[in-house]
């Protein structure tokens, strides 16, 4: 026989239901968790392919933000390189470890030089809250993207400066960045690269293809010095053996890169 | 006889077990969660220092503070920990990122420190060397974080001429929290047995900033940020 539900029951029922709705939406009712939870993860540490490739043993691949820009003919004549081609392949290590000491004093790369170092202890976090998306980097590298709405600033309250004023804005997992102000002058601190005014205006299409792997469609358009946009695509694993960003610092640091992983060398 | 489970309470498992398939099929995720429980300190931040010179009651005191430092104090260069807490100059700012895994702060001049706040410990001893901010982890009670930092470089504690010199040994415990809409508060023990007589313990309280809206790194050739009675951007040299 079925059981009467009757108004006393039905009562508690729906005080019951009421009940625990409440106590499931008080903990998550702010509209900024509702923002988060919608957020993909991209926690974790991350490096660029090209460094994780050195750091296997492998030859560097021909880092992309150091090819051969669209340049006018005027932009040509009086940047493009004397060198050839950037560093790479399997001495390419060495190469770069000859330029090093003069780019690694402490000195951050700035954007978009940070998108693709590929040196291996140039490692980034990506913290994705409601209001930004923070990259930091070893080098003391430091992104806001903010993804709240709000516009560049306005023209007369720009100045350049080495990462540029980044917004973004989500489409579904992927974060779409847009980048201006950035300080005109080589592209990355390593020679033989791109050189970019300061109108240069950066589009990022960045999000995850896998759970070790992230990617950044990169677009730099210059209307003072290319004939079209640069189109670039970047990509970043994950690092594992290693828990926490560790600035790259010039008196202390014990970070170096042996047989393919990241280790802390003894004391001095 | 056995027991028979009575026509109302199987009702009521009924619908908590539907609550439950509910919840559970539309809910967020446990990181989602954890986040919805975390303080919101969004914003930018500055000593109660800084912001009295900003507001010109202070700005005698801070001139004459300002006149003490090093002459190359301002040199782009990050200024570490504690001092990034501490700084009474109006262009010395922070932001706290709060996340599940860890509280980021980002300062104008640089300077960036990692909480971590998901149970991870200290690296081991052999792990360790020092940093200008040291390795710091934390954990919340309640609304409150609690941080916990070893392995600072050693050298004075503020780059003031009579600031006490640390080891690198010292051991800083930190509780933040925010007092109210404006304002944090860092309560700052510093524990240092090869250095220091006692502990030396601090208060500073931070004030939210809204006349600037994101954070712009201090930058020594293109600087526009100045400070009058409010911080404003300078017209281009």
């Amino acid at each position: 026989m079925t059981p009467a539900i009757t108004p006393m029951l039905r009562a508690v029922l729906s005080l019951l239901i009421l009940l625990m709705s409440a106590a499931t939406g008080a903990s998550e009712s702010s509209a900024r968790a509702d923002i988060f939870s919608k957020l993909p993860d991209w926690t974790g540490i991350w490096v660029s392919e090209g460094a994780m490739a050195v750091l296997a043993g492998k030859p560097l691949p021909q880092p992309k933000l150091w090819g051969k820009p669209p340049y006018t003919a005027e932009a040509a004549k009086r940047y493009a390189s004397a060198r050839p081609t950037a560093p790479h392949g399997k001495d390419a290590l060495e190469e770069l470890q000859r330029v090093l000491p003069d780019v690694k004093v402490c000195k951050s790369s700035g954007f978009p030089a940070i998108m693709e170092a590929p040196v291996p202890d140039y490692l980034f976090e990506l913290l994705v809250t409601p209001e930004q998306v923070l990259l930091t980097a070893t080098d003391g590298t430091v992104r806001h993207i903010y993804t709240d709405a709000r516009a560049h600033p306005p023209a007369e309250q720009l100045w350049p400066t080495a990462a540029g004023d980044s917004i973004g804005h989500w489409e579904g997992a992927t974060l779409v960045i847009d980048t201006i102000a950035r300080e005109a002058g080589a592209i990355t601190p390593f020679p033989g690269g791109a050189n970019l005014s300061d109108q240069a205006h950066f589009t990022e299409r960045l999000r995850r293809t896998g759970v070790d792997e992230l990617e950044d469609r990169l677009t730099i358009e210059d209307p003072q010095r290319f004939t079209r946009p640069w189109q670039l695509t970047l990509h970043y694993v994950r690092v594992h053996d290693i828990n926490r960003l560790v600035p790259v610092g010039c008196e202390h640091d014990r970070n170096p890169e042996v047989g393919g992983k990241f280790i802390i060398v003894p004391p001095r | 006889m056995s027991a028979k489970i009575r026509p109302g309470a199987r009702a009521a498992a009924l619908s908590l077990a539907l609550c439950a398939a509910t919840a559970g099929a539309t809910g967020p995720s446990p990181r989602a969660r954890l986040f919805a429980r975390l303080p919101d300190w969004t914003g930018l931040w500055q000593t109660e220092a800084a912001a009295q010179a900003v507001s010109g009651a202070g700005a005698d005191r801070a001139a004459q503070g300002a006149s003490s430092l090093p002459a190359n104090y301002k040199k782009c260069r990050p200024t570490g920990f504690p001092t990034v807490m501490n700084v009474p100059l109006s262009d010395f700012m922070f932001e706290l990122l709060v996340t599940p895994e860890q509280t980021l702060l980002v300062s104008t001049d640089g300077t960036v420190r990692h909480i971590y706040t998901d149970g991870r410990p200290h690296p081991k001893p052999e792990d360790l060397w020092p940093t200008p901010t040291g390795d710091s982890i934390g954990h919340w009670e309640g609304a409150t974080l609690i941080v916990d930092t070893i392995a600072r470089e050693p050298g004075p504690i503020y780059p003031f001429p009579d600031s006490p010199v640390l080891s690198a040994k010292a051991h800083f415990t930190e509780r933040i929290r925010r007092v109210d809409g404006e304002t944090l508060e860092d309560a700052m023990l510093i524990e240092d047995p090869a250095q220091l007589p006692r502990p030396l313990s601090s208060t500073i309280r931070y004030t939210r900033i809204h006349d600037v809206d994101r954070l712009i790194s201090i930058d020594c050739e293109h600087d526009r940020n100045t400070v009058g009675d409010h911080h404003e951007i300078a017209p281009p040299r």
